[in-house]
């Protein structure tokens, strides 16, 4: 494995606990997408952008101790994953100026975060952020977002991208 | 009356007259290169058969895709003709920027990926399948591009082109397992199509409650072809000597003209139309016997005349090896150091290989937990409602966890002082 493969594993250390595996996707994808280090390629799948190659890396992480995935039954008997630190030690380390955003991402549920890393994904083929927003909802019928989660993920987006700007 | 048919080896008789735009699409220079690209890599070396092209896979799915549709317009749920045109155009190209020994080169050129560069072919004005794209409909190349992203608003296209359940799993299962010589990859493809059932308000396609078995069939068999024949241990040894002698080769300056124009960085969309195979082949023989580098001259003639590095350890369930101990010893480079004593260069003749697969993402777990990334093969339940297939099948459902198996390989001679290390880790 490659040391920038470790990032993720450095992450959740430093979050202390991702609960989900779509939030931790896309987390890092959102991450990525403003210029933190991750290798790891997204492509768009059903759900927004994906990487099958990070849930294959934090499969082998949980594998070789770097990371803990714990299952837990939800309220509505549905079962979720949660990421903590495991024990091994961490050959690499996320830059300082990605731990604000991934703090203030893992305060988002999954929901608003499939939401916004889509628009962020498609605003990345060049669609604008509104045309974007349009699209992600075209784009998930079943998930019907509302005006105003769609704003709130545009704003979100937008506050992402003057931080990291400013970290930049 | 058809005319103009293919023969297949797989699907029998498929015609090619309609729409008129078909044959000119198969005619362009970019699709028919595929001829020259092989559908399983380097799999040749474990199963001799395994040598058919992503030509005729294309072919095969484009065809599917028809009949899939033919079998909606049958029960009454026809895709209109909008979505017909850009989905055959759609499942056609598919892999049409599939590069020769694709991961491979991938990997070790650093080329990027096929789908990028399915959608530049697609995209680019200068290629003959853009230009046959334009006699259609002028926006017809974007809309083929957004169904291959998976960003189209046509979510049936983009459902029946690429989900759990799609068309291009649907061939390469059945041809893979019939070209390879094996039975794992059988299953009953007329049953299945027969019952699909419709499409759920995210596009879906989904299948009758009876279809189950036929279902569970379905998923098992790409379980055991993943296991074993795409990730065969022979096959992905061969694919990743192939990789670390590109690499070298890149690193020496002696890839050929071709090859270096691809691995350029912003190569032109014409790079990739100028590679096929017989580069990579004819290269290798050129490194194999005149190469001034041994290492180089080993891996070539490795990849070229089967003389393959051996598995030395390999991570549980499949081998014995804890994947702890495993990530250890390559961190730690205790191996490494085996294999450079024993006169070898680690970077090129120590291959650490991770294989990794989930043989079927359910939604066992909740929607936004799963570790998929693609919808459930859907059932109906009655009610006009569907559920997804591991909810019914317990079979099923002990498939939905990411397997990954890690490998080490070294060259023969280093076998046995390898062998010792990890007994004594």
């Amino acid at each position: 494995m490659e040391s920038q493969e470790f990032l993720v594993a450095d992450m959740v250390r430093r979050l202390g606990e991702v609960v989900g595996r779509k939030k931790l996707q896309k987390i890092v994808f959102l991450l990525k997408s403003v210029g933190a280090p991750f290798v790891e390629r997204f492509t768009y799948h059903f759900y927004g952008p994906y990487s099958e190659q990070l849930a294959d890396e934090i499969r082998w992480l949980v594998g070789t101790g770097h990371l803990t995935e714990v299952t837990q039954e939800t309220a509505n008997r549905h079962v979720e994953c949660i990421y903590r630190p495991g024990e091994e030690p961490i050959p690499a380390r996320l830059p300082e100026f990605c731990m604000p955003l991934a703090h203030r991402l893992n305060g988002y549920d999954a929901r608003l975060l499939e939401l916004m890393a889509t628009i962020q994904y498609l605003g990345m083929q060049g669609m604008d952020l509104a045309q974007a927003g349009m699209r992600a909802r075209d784009l998930k019928p079943t998930q019907e977002y509302t005006d105003q989660e769609t704003e709130t993920a545009l704003n979100i987006l937008t506050g992402l991208r003057h931080a990291s700007d400013g970290a930049a | 009356m058809a005319t103009q048919v293919v023969r297949d080896a797989v699907h029998g008789l498929i015609p090619l007259d309609e729409p008129e735009w078909l044959v000119p699409l198969i005619n362009a220079r970019e699709f028919q290169r595929l001829r020259r690209v092989s559908q399983l890599g380097t799999s040749s070396v474990t199963y001799p058969g395994a040598t058919h092209s992503r030509f005729s896979h294309s072919l095969g799915v484009m065809w599917l895709f028809r009949r899939v549709a033919q079998h909606f317009q049958n029960v009454g749920q026809p895709l209109d003709a909008d979505e017909l045109q850009v989905g055959i155009c759609a499942a056609l190209l598919h892999d049409v920027g599939h590069a020769p020994f694709s991961h491979a080169l991938e990997q070790a050129l650093g080329t990027g990926d096929h789908e990028e560069w399915t959608r530049r072919i697609v995209r680019s004005s200068d290629t003959q399948v853009h230009q046959v794209l334009r006699t259609i409909d002028r926006a017809m190349p974007q809309r083929v591009e957004e169904v291959i992203a998976g960003t189209s608003p046509l979510r049936r296209v983009v459902g029946l082109i690429s989900s759990q359940l799609d068309v291009d799993r649907m061939d390469y299962l059945l041809r893979d397992s019939l070209y390879a010589g094996v039975g794992y990859g059988r299953y009953d493809l007329e049953r299945v199509i027969f019952s699909l059932s419709g499409f759920d308000p995210d596009g879906m396609a989904f299948l009758s409650r009876k279809a189950v078995p036929l279902a569970e069939q379905y998923v098992v068999a790409r379980y055991h072809m993943y296991w074993q024949v795409y990730f065969h241990k022979t096959t992905r040894c061969a694919e990743r000597m192939l990789v670390n002698c590109l690499r070298l080769a890149h690193r020496c300056g002696v890839l050929p003209k071709a090859l270096a124009a691809l691995a350029a960085k912003d190569a032109p969309v014409n790079a990739l139309m100028d590679v096929d195979e017989s580069d990579i082949t004819h290269a290798l023989k050129e490194w194999a016997t005149q190469s001034d580098c041994p290492t180089l001259r080993m891996l070539a003639g490795g990849v070229l005349w089967r003389e393959l590095f051996k598995a030395v350890c390999v991570t549980e369930p499949e081998g014995d090896v804890d994947a702890r101990v495993f990530d250890r010893l390559i961190r730690q480079g205790t191996i490494a150091d085996v294999v450079q004593g024993k006169g070898f260069d680690p970077e090129f003749c120590l291959i650490v290989d991770k294989a990794s697969d989930l043989p079927y993402g359910h939604y066992y777990l909740a929607r936004d937990e799963s570790a998929a990334d693609k919808p459930p093969i859907l059932v109906e339940s009655g009610h006009d409602r569907q559920i997804p297939l591991e909810r019914v099948s317990p079979l099923v459902r002990q498939l939905g966890e990411r397997v990954v198996r890690g490998v080490i390989y070294v060259p023969a001679e280093c076998v046995d002082a390898v062998r010792r290390v990890v007994s004594a880790a």
